[in-house]
């Protein structure tokens, strides 16, 4: 494949290495075949020989995090793994695509996967001595649904984009999330018809499939289009920019009052907020001093979810998750928070008993509501 | 080419053998990827890439190499610049990222233990809970691994008052190029093996000495419109004992205003970051801004705020990372030249560019004299090299050194031969065959040319002191009363011989071995051009030391435990014909 830009490109890789420590998959193994200098090496070596299989394995590899991307003081461009990526992937697996992007069929999977998937529906159990924050949890988990109120409108007028796995899995985080904008006079929307994001798709290099989805979900006249799961916020962003607004960063825009707590809490940035959409203080902003917020070590390294790479790439992806949840667990707090559903399941699996991890905007809505009673 | 192969197979049958999947490598995607590092440079293709978990497996692949005769190499992260840690065509590359358990701490002692693969910013994370760090941060500290550290003597931005890696390691655990496993802590073969770039055994783990996190630190940023001013204020700053001293020059302002967006102003000719730590450090800060407007600063910010700190040494950190943004292609350089003699270094960089009609972007350890100009070049390497040349030419002239800390490697052979001195590479010779009989451990690094070097200068007979690197040149048998400095951990009437054996650290030695004169190191602090033949004698009995040069504030560091293999205490005294005992 001989393409002048994409040679430029690489070129601008100054094979530093600066990388390397921020990949998941070359920090669990070592070894810098799995790592983002060692891909671009052999993209380069591409230009003009035909790859084999064990090449093909190594940019298939590449969990898609993008911290690389953050971290390459050069800005070399992750879309150049990902287009190896595409050539590398097998043609079974593109086809994939289409049925794994239905909410019905994730929620199904998610009940007899025992990959990370399934446990984002479960409630994390817990071993803590803290009355507040047990009874906290259980008021999480106790609600059976968490009925949609009405309140006045006077603030923006959102459109909640639904998400496959957010929808059916989160179901309760959900309407969470919806009970917050609502209470801060926000008018909610939902859309008619929606589709998978298109971050599916493009995960398996189904592109073609992902750019039909993006145009279906972008129809509205609302100010802001919402989306709770990092993967999808980056996924539509990446598509049709400036409406679409992660929840993080639209609710520290509604002055919300939230209670103030002794509650010490570990920080998961998802990879697709962090460096897909460059999130990066928000989260904290939002929770003000309401809790002390704890970044861990290596805060921009992925937990190995990656979406569907947890299925395809099961053993690399608990290594990544198990050093991702010892990081968590360092920061001695009392819980962890994520706003990514695919690093909820990972990570609640992977913590076990050890620290309970919740949706961001679940701690967001329990500050709240408490605050007012 | 049959028997051949069936020879190679059988080597790597055992290699698999050794443990389990995944420890042995040849597929392509490894020996493409293991093939290359940090320097751009390349020698072969390696035949397998093995990633031992102990000093034992490194041991056992070894042994196997030289069974088979096949030759081999430790590799950290690859962040190497002089390309040290290359593979061979058909040698077995010895990974060491999963030598990387990091622990325990002992912070009493203020020590760590670490495999040599445990990254170097990870030890310092590791023990925070102590408060404690491990003072070398060279650029790369966020990957590069310990085992890279030691065998280039990294150094690194806070090496300035604290010294490289080799004064903050206590003990090593290596296998020697027979596969025989030691435990050093000999001051002396420490000192040899730091900065001997892998060539005389794979070290697999190390016990480092730990200091402690400063209570509170101030940091300095000064732009100025002359780099030739910003260079002339080191000497004064150093008086204020600093413990940063890095400057930025405009092009590279611009690169890392591109690359991070930091804030810098790229309108100056340079920057100068200034740091302080400990009790005094606000007031040391405020006549160091005084010192650096005298000096013809133009701007001058200070900070305490932790965040700022840190985006600032990030910025630093990944400079050269950035350099691709502007130019695909560079020459980096790592010269030292006497503090004092910055001012003239960086006209000659300046000359050179114009000269050429070349772009140079630069950032310099100010403090100790280390620069790394790089000259950024498009297709005309042939002329960035020449470029380059000229440059380290006019280091080795100011009484500087080819490399301050990235080592000679494959890349800087030819320039070490200007520096070098002839009998000096000749004993390194000697040492590498008593190490390494078989030439198999890293072959083809790190010394130039057998026969090579310059020949020794004449042997200091009077005291001379070097205002430029802050420094003192005496014969040995001089008595401290009749030195022009204060020391006072010594007796008066003692000799300068007396605190040799004692552990002075000294910066360059004049010595005689088996009746022929040599000269080895460098006036100043940073030099990993060779082996560290000074580090190797002083204090050692082996050679016959006539002349030294030590800094203005001298250290005495002990020389720890003497006690090494017989073998190599003996081989040492068969080759400097000294008396070894």
């Amino acid at each position: 494949m001989n393409n002048p830009k994409l040679d430029k490109l690489l070129q601008s890789c100054v094979q530093c290495g600066l990388c390397l420590s921020h990949c998941a998959t070359y920090l669990v193994t070592g070894n810098e075949v799995l790592s983002p200098r060692g891909r671009l090496q052999l993209l380069k070596h591409w230009q003009n020989n035909e790859p084999d299989s064990e090449q093909f394995a190594a940019l298939d590899s590449c969990i898609g995090c993008l911290a690389c991307e953050s971290a390459c003081p050069s800005g070399v461009p992750y879309d150049l793994i990902e287009q190896g990526k595409s050539r590398a992937a097998p043609g079974w697996r593109t086809r994939l695509a289409k049925p794994l992007s239905s909410p019905a069929v994730l929620n199904a999977l998610s009940k007899i996967s025992d990959s990370g998937f399934g446990h984002a529906s479960k409630v994390t159990p817990r071993s803590m001595s803290d009355a507040k924050l047990v009874a906290m949890l259980d008021d999480l988990a106790g609600q059976k649904t968490v009925a949609r109120r009405s309140v006045s409108v006077c603030g923006p007028s959102v459109m909640l984009f639904p998400g496959c796995v957010n929808s059916t899995m989160l179901s309760n985080s959900q309407n969470r999330l919806i009970q917050l904008l609502q209470s801060a006079g926000c008018e909610v929307e939902f859309p008619r018809a929606w589709n998978c994001c298109g971050a599916v798709a493009s995960h398996l290099d189904n592109h073609q499939l992902a750019e039909t989805q993006h145009k279906q979900n972008l129809e509205t006249d609302c100010d802001y289009i919402v989306v709770e799961a990092a993967g999808c916020g980056r996924e539509l962003k990446e598509y049709a920019g400036e409406k679409v607004i992660d929840a993080a960063q639209l609710l520290p825009k509604l002055n919300l009052e939230l209670m103030k707590t002794q509650l010490k809490v570990a920080m998961h940035y998802p990879c697709h907020s962090l460096h897909g959409q460059k999130i990066v203080d928000e989260p904290k902003q939002l929770l003000g001093t309401s809790v002390k917020a704890i970044d861990p070590h290596e805060p921009e390294v992925c937990c190995g979810s990656g979406g569907t790479f947890t299925l395809f790439h099961k053993e690399l992806s608990i290594q990544a998750g198990k050093r991702k949840a010892e990081m968590l667990t360092d920061t001695n707090s009392d819980l962890a928070i994520t706003s990514n559903a695919g690093c909820l399941g990972q990570l609640s699996n992977l913590l076990g008993r050890t620290m309970p991890i919740i949706p961001l905007t679940d701690l967001i809505w329990y500050l709240q509501t408490r605050s007012k009673a | 080419m049959c028997m051949a192969m069936q020879y190679t197979d059988r080597l790597l049958k055992k290699l698999h053998s050794i443990s389990s999947a995944g420890f042995c490598n040849t597929d392509s995607a490894t020996t493409l990827i293991y093939s290359e590092d940090a320097s751009h440079l390349q020698l072969g293709k390696p035949l397998a890439v093995v990633f031992p978990e102990n000093a034992e497996q490194v041991s056992q692949v070894v042994k196997l190499c030289n069974e088979y005769g096949v030759a081999y190499v430790a590799r950290g992260s690859g962040t190497g610049l002089s390309g040290g840690a290359l593979p061979q065509e058909n040698s077995v590359v010895i990974a060491t990222s999963r030598l990387n358990l990091i622990g325990p701490c002992n912070p009493e002692k203020r020590t760590v233990e670490c495999g040599v693969g445990a990254i170097n910013s990870h030890i310092s994370r590791y023990c925070l809970k102590h408060n404690l760090h491990f003072a070398p941060d060279p650029g790369s500290s966020s990957i590069s691994v310990i085992g890279g550290n030691i065998a280039e003597n990294a150094g690194g931005p806070h090496c300035l008052k604290v010294g490289m890696t080799v004064d903050h390691v206590l003990a090593l655990r290596w296998v020697d190029p027979s596969g025989n496993i030691h435990n050093t802590r000999n001051r002396n073969l420490l000192g040899l093996l730091h900065g001997s770039e892998g060539t005389l055994g794979v070290i697999t783990d190390a016990t480092l000495s730990l200091q402690p996190n400063p209570i509170s630190e101030s940091t300095l940023l000064a732009m100025f419109d002359s780099l030739v001013d910003a260079a002339g204020s080191v000497m004064k700053l150093q008086l204020l004992q600093p413990v940063a001293l890095e400057l930025v020059d405009r092009k590279m302002l611009e690169v890392v205003e591109q690359a991070f967006a930091f804030g810098f102003p790229t309108d100056h000719a340079g920057a100068l970051i200034v740091e302080f730590a400990g009790d005094t450090a606000d007031t040391d800060a405020q006549h160091a801004e005084q010192i650096l407007r005298d000096c013809g600063a133009v701007s001058v910010k200070a900070t305490t705020d932790k965040k700022q700190r840190e985006e600032l040494w990030q910025c630093r950190r990944r400079a050269f990372g950035g350099v691709g943004r502007i130019a695909p292609h560079y020459v980096t350089m790592d010269i030292t030249v006497p503090p004092g003699k910055l001012p003239e270094i960086v006209r000659k960089v300046e000359a050179v560019g114009e000269k050429y009609n070349i772009q140079v972007a630069t950032v310099m350890h100010a403090g100790d004299g280390n620069l790394h100009p790089g000259i950024l070049y498009n297709d005309n390497k042939e002329e960035a090299e020449l470029a380059a040349d000229e440059i380290i030419r006019a280091a080795v002239e100011l009484g500087g050194s080819v490399t301050g800390e990235h080592g000679i490697g494959i890349e800087k052979l030819k320039q070490a031969e200007w520096q070098l001195d002839k009998t000096a590479v000749e004993f390194m010779y000697q040492i590498k065959e008593l190490f390494d009989p078989n030439n198999l451990c890293n072959p083809g690094k790190a010394l130039p040319q057998r026969g090579s070097g310059i020949e020794c200068s004449t042997i200091p007979d009077s005291v001379i002191l070097h205002k430029d690197a802050q420094a003192i040149t005496t014969p040995v048998d001089v008595k401290w009363k009749d030195l022009p400095i204060d020391f006072d951990k010594v007796n008066p009437e003692s000799t300068v011989a007396d605190a040799i054996e004692n552990g002075l650290v000294l910066l360059e030695i004049w010595a005689e071995s088996c009746g022929k004169l040599f000269h080895s190191g460098a006036r100043v602090t940073k030099d990993v051009a060779g082996y560290n033949l000074v580090k190797l004698l002083s204090g050692s009995k082996l050679a016959d030391i006539k002349a030294v040069t030590f800094t203005l504030n001298p250290e005495i560091r002990g020389i720890g435990e003497s006690e090494t293999a017989e073998y190599i205490a003996v081989g040492l005294s068969k080759i400097f014909g000294g008396n070894n005992e």
